[in-house]
């Protein structure tokens, strides 16, 4: 990270954006006492100060809601909450527990966030946690709240309900630096955005002066044409054979009578909140467990497949939500990650050719432009966006007829984003079908040829042409509650 | 109330504990009742139920030690060699004309500090408590059989004690020990602050970490607490035998130990648990066995059963949760 | 680079026992006279730890571990003992004993996958249950049947031990460093749920490990009695420990997602070394100490588990393989 100077001042947001490896975690860590900085200082209400340890900024106030949330999860809310200080006790050394929920209770309300306090937390839903963890650093007089994209696993009504608890929050005095991907979000929090690029603070500047398209720029260092590539027509390929169909897919608790249908060259969005069972649905697709009642057809053969090895045999790939923990071995080199998708092709008589597979591997490093040091670097040190490349890459050297992608630009940076858009129009133009399942509203709407909705365990709406906007999608994808505002930055 | 801190999974065991342990004695007792009056065969399951504590008191307090250890997310292999060693000091003692306390206190100190030096050991060389135990478990039982061999004069294998004096502790204060230390257990897992920070250590370590608790403190004070508590235990089982033979004596200990701790409720891999639990949990093996020795004539085939009801307990659990488990893993 | 530190702890050893037992060390043919006997002398005896090596590494790629092998050895064996000995026990008593290798393997699979249980619980319920059949089959009784079989004893000399380890540690090791079925374990130890994700049939490929675990216990069974000649209940009682202990040493991690078969070979070195030299130093100790040296054997393999993986972690990591 190159000299950098910032402030930030009581009641204003300052959003930080830029590319994976522009140095936003490394500031971030400089600033909530993880790194100590090589040279320069940190000055907190006018005095120098040395954070040598997390506790020493958690002290001070500065308060960071990383990603990957910590919490004790077979523990309660209550306790989770008060978990570094001393507890209220009765004669002796005896805690008061209700004394304990009591004071666990009222923080959460001064916080403005209702959440039973002798749950187990790990019982929380993800935005109850954040807004959990938010409330416990403002009752520890946080005066600088950083937050590490706290968007990035809800969805847009719960994503609305955290930016609304933010603004009272910058309202009342508190400074927070945001960091985010979702530009929309930085542009309409903050007071002044800061641009980093390969280590550096490019540009700084009130929030007004900026906008969407000017960010980009700013952070990649040219601008991008097309957010969303479209090289494939239009037009309406109904003599394009249908190579997935599911029809009244159901399975208890998760999703009820689904029925979609996936053409050759064709890109299907899947919205919803998080919680519609959209991802169950994939899964079920994909032969992670069995649907209770439904059928479904691929590539115009009955399909029920026992398992995922069947479905990978069949040309039927899934790319899963959460590449850490669902897709990547993070001790793993890029070599063995790439390798494990084609491993039936590469054994005879169950031994795989190292040569062989030396060369396949080299081949999908190149062809789908992995970052990395070599096929021996450990993929937990590649970036998000270049991980989330290999778990592609594997796939798709299988060539497969119909993907089902789940979330994948999630946490990726804008260049990697734009390439893996790239990459499934190319796949749609070669006549593959693809099921995108987004919560990226302008990715879903953008990317796609059609929209499904999915609430609450069913399709509530099929919307294309004109239908298709990002409004009518957010509505379809809420339903009925009410309270959800129309608009949409 | 005092229920709901815990997670549902503990709640779950204890109520099927109560349940078998219940049924434990029923089955007891239907196997003393034929050939034997009502009354008979109550005054004998109470002659059962009566020499309980004492012989179940060394397992109940190791487990209540190994307990606290498992939540941190650590554990003690090495529990059995610990008592060896605590056996080969309290040898040492006696062959010299010690005081009978002076060694009672020399056997519980040295089985104490092991267990305490294991936490030290775990903290300074950075290496898993799995490895650092397993260790101890084989060196340990050394530095046993090194002791008696200096220590005692004319040492020949095992060292037989009959004096009266030296039981006391295991059969006539047994009941009372356990009594008190099982309460105070239980108590501190209520009342107290630091159990829950062991269980959050075994939870999370670094949420702990991030809310600025000391690992390293809380780590080896469990280890303390374990120590104290298989230090005691050490204590009643050495005190139960009339000789002590450092090469064979509690072979093996850790592993009933460990069994009767996780069928007890607390997961093996830290985080969750309670005493309540393990002391039921060492309760249902110790009938079990009792079971065993009524039921079945046949010696030989006691531990094949003991290891099947292990077994039949943990795997029961385990499949009720199985569906649960496996679509939780997935998301 | 954990090879070379294993190799150097093994020679450091041997150089131990040598000055130890008072052999002549002194001249190179002195060193090579010693290390030929030594290499003679070892094998056998190395034979079931090293086999069982073999298997415990493939466990522990997988996140696992298995505490029942040695109580997993003496069923087998008793089983096997029961048969009459004599030139058919080849055809009744071996597949028999394989048979039942395989089985009670498949069944601590079956526990950590069906069942789900965490497998150092399962398998230390399994200990229990087979050394408490072990018991049921025995009855107090030994056995020996084992040296009436022409051709057994073979098997428990230099050149069976050779080769039966050269076979298991050598081909076995070549195509296990090749095969894809080490891929999807090293998967299914990284990172279960993305095993699953990738179409690795988890269950499955468990319950294989446990069952080649099993197996392998059955050979280490056939190479014990080939040279004890008997069992009876208490038979490999604490062999789980050494086999750990070699395992461990050899740099494959109880975490999983990696392993190293060659470490495994040297780490069982290493330990039967260990055993060797203390067997050899008797002489040596009933004159310098005053305890007997076997005691030794427990503190020093304690010990040596410890050094060797503290060594290993600040050596640094690599990809073993």
């Amino acid at each position: 990270m190159q000299p950098t100077t910032l402030s930030v001042v009581p009641g204003e947001v300052l959003g930080l954006v830029g590319e994976n490896g522009a140095g936003k975690s490394t500031l971030i860590r400089l600033i909530s006492g993880v790194l100590r900085p090589d040279a320069g200082e940190l000055r907190w209400r006018g005095n120098r100060v040395v954070l040598d340890t997390p506790r020493r900024a958690i002290d001070l106030g500065i308060a960071t809601i990383h990603q990957e949330l910590e919490y004790c999860g077979h523990l309660s809310v209550a306790e989770n909450m008060m978990l570094g200080e001393t507890w209220p006790t009765g004669w002796g050394r005896w805690i008061d527990w209700p004394a304990l929920k009591e004071e666990a209770r009222s923080r959460l309300e001064r916080a403005g966030c209702d959440v039973a306090v002798d749950m187990e937390f790990s019982r929380l839903t993800a935005v109850e946690k954040q807004l959990v963890a938010i409330a416990t650093s403002l009752a520890r007089d946080a005066r600088l709240l950083i937050l590490d994209e706290p968007t990035a696993s809800l969805a847009a009504p719960d994503a609305r309900r955290l930016i609304e608890h933010l603004k009272t929050i910058r309202d009342s005095g508190v400074a927070i630096i945001y960091v985010s991907h979702r530009l929309d979000e930085v542009l309409e929090l903050s007071t002044r955005v800061a641009v980093l690029r390969d280590g550096e603070m490019v540009h700084l500047a009130d929030s007004g002066e900026l906008d969407g398209p000017g960010l980009v720029r700013e952070m990649i260092g040219r601008s991008l044409q097309h957010v969303f590539p479209r090289t494939r027509s239009r037009e309406d390929d109904e003599q394009a054979g249908v190579l997935l169909r599911v029809e009244g897919l159901a399975r208890e608790g998760l999703f009820t009578d689904v029925s979609l249908e996936v053409r050759a060259g064709e890109v299907v969005g899947l919205a919803g909140l998080v919680g519609a069972g959209r991802s169950e649905l994939a899964r079920a697709i994909y032969g992670l467990y069995r649907a209770d009642s439904g059928t479904m057809e691929l590539l115009d053969r009955p399909w029920s497949p026992r398992s995922p090895w069947e479905a990978l045999q069949a040309g039927l790939v899934y790319l899963p939500e959460e590449r850490k923990r669902h897709g990547l071995v993070a001790d793993h080199a890029v070599a063995p990650t790439l390798a494990i998708g084609i491993r039936d092709r590469l054994t005879r008589w169950g031994l795989i050719g190292r040569a062989q597979e030396r060369a396949r591997v080299a081949g999908m490093i190149s062809d789908y432009d992995i970052r990395c040091s070599g096929p021996d670097q450990i993929v937990g040190t590649l970036s998000g966006g270049n991980q989330q490349k290999a778990l592609l890459a594997r796939w798709l050297e299988r060539d497969p007829k119909v993907l089902l992608l789940d979330e994948p630009t999630r946490g990726v940076d804008v260049g990697a984003k734009a390439e893996i858009h790239s990459m499934i129009d190319r796949l749609a133009a070669a006549g593959h079908g693809v099921l995108l399942i987004s919560s990226d509203l302008p990715e879903v709407v953008g990317m796609s040829d059609r929209v499904l909705v999915m609430s609450r365990g069913t399709l509530v709406a099929d919307l294309s042409g004109e239908l298709q906007t990002e409004r009518e999608v957010l509505q379809a994808a809420a339903g009925l509650v009410s309270g959800i505002t129309g608009d949409f930055p | 109330m005092i229920l709901s801190r815990m997670t549902s999974p503990v709640r779950r065991r204890l109520f099927w504990l109560v349940a078998g342990n219940a049924t434990l004695l029923v089955v007891i007792f239907a196997c003393l009742l034929p050939g034997d009056t009502f009354a008979g065969a109550v005054s004998r399951l109470g002659t059962v139920l009566v020499d309980t504590p004492r012989n179940m008191a060394p397992e109940m307090l190791a487990a209540i030690g190994l307990t606290a250890i498992i939540w941190t997310g650590a554990i003690d292999l090495s529990i059995g060699s610990v008592v060896a060693v605590g056996g080969a000091v309290f040898a040492m003692g006696y062959s010299h004309e010690i005081s009978p306390v002076m060694c009672f206190a020399g056997c519980l100190l040295a089985a104490g500090g092991l267990v305490a030096s294991n936490g030290l050991l775990v903290r300074w060389l950075k290496i898993p408590a799995l490895i650092i135990t397993l260790a101890g478990l084989a060196a340990y039982r050394g530095v046993a059989l090194v002791l008696v061999n200096l220590g005692v004069p004319g040492f020949d294998g095992n060292l037989t004690v009959p004096e009266e004096i030296y039981r006391v502790p295991g059969r006539d204060w047994a009941g009372w020990i356990l009594v008190a230390a099982v309460g105070t257990a239980v108590v501190s897992e209520l009342f107290f602050r630091t159990p829950r920070l062991w269980l959050a250590h075994g939870s999370s370590s670094s949420a702990c970490r991030l809310h600025g608790l000391d690992l390293s403190r809380l780590s080896v004070t469990a280890f303390l607490f374990g120590g104290l508590y298989v230090g005691l235990g050490a204590m009643l089982y050495v005190s139960n035998q009339q000789t002590i033979d450092p090469a064979r004596m509690a072979l093996g200990f850790e592993l009933s130990v460990i069994a009767a701790v996780v069928l007890g409720g607390t997961n093996i891999f830290g985080g969750e648990g309670s005493f309540l639990g393990t002391v039921l949990g060492v309760l249902f093996l110790y009938l079990a066995r009792q079971t065993l020795v009524y039921a079945l004539d046949d010696v030989h085939a006691r531990q094949a059963f003991e290891g099947a009801l292990i077994l039949g307990v943990i795997g029961f659990d385990c499949v009720l949760h199985r569906v649960e488990h496996r679509m939780e893993e997935l998301k | 680079m954990r090879a070379v530190v294993l190799l150097l702890l093994l020679v450091l050893e041997l150089a131990v026992f040598a000055s130890v037992s008072g052999a002549d060390v002194s001249t190179v043919s002195g060193i090579v006279g010693y290390l030929e006997l030594k290499f003679l002398d070892l094998i056998p005896g190395l034979a079931p730890v090293l086999v069982l090596s073999v298997g415990m590494t493939l466990v522990l790629v997988t996140a696992g571990i298995d505490l029942s092998v040695g109580s997993m050895l003496a069923l087998v064996a008793a089983v096997m003992s029961c048969c009459e000995g004599g030139t058919s026990f080849w055809f009744t008593a071996v597949p028999l004993g394989l048979l039942v290798g395989v089985g009670l393997g498949m069944f601590n699979g079956a526990l950590v996958s069906r069942l789900d249980i965490p497998p150092i619980v399962a398998t230390l319920g399994t200990m229990i249950f087979y050394r408490g059949l072990c018991q049921v089959v025995m009855r107090d009784a030994e056995r020996a049947p084992f040296f009436d079989v022409p051709g057994y004893e073979w098997l428990g000399g230099f050149s069976g031990s050779l080769i039966l380890l050269g076979l298991v540690a050598g081909a076995g090791g070549w195509f296990w460093s090749r095969s894809r079925w080490r891929r999807e374990l090293l998967l299914v130890g990284g990172n279960r749920v993305a095993a699953r994700y990738a179409g690795v049939p988890v269950d499955r490929r468990l319950v294989e490990t446990y069952a080649v675990m099993g197996g392998l216990a059955w050979l280490a069974a056939v190479c014990f009695t080939a040279r004890n000649g008997a069992v009876n209940a208490s038979t490999a009682t604490g062999l789980e420990l050494k086999v750990i202990v070699a395992v461990v040493l050899g740099g494959t991690r109880v975490e999983g997602g990696r392993g190293s078969l060659l470490g495994s070979v040297l780490g069982a070195f290493l330990v039967a070394v260990l055993d060797d030299g203390l067997r050899e130093a008797k002489g040596w100790s009933d004159e310098h100490l005053p305890f007997e040296v076997s005691h030794l054997r427990y503190l020093l393999l304690g010990l040596l588990l410890v050094s060797g993986v503290w060594l290993n972690t600040r050596v640094g990591r690599r990809d073993a393989d």
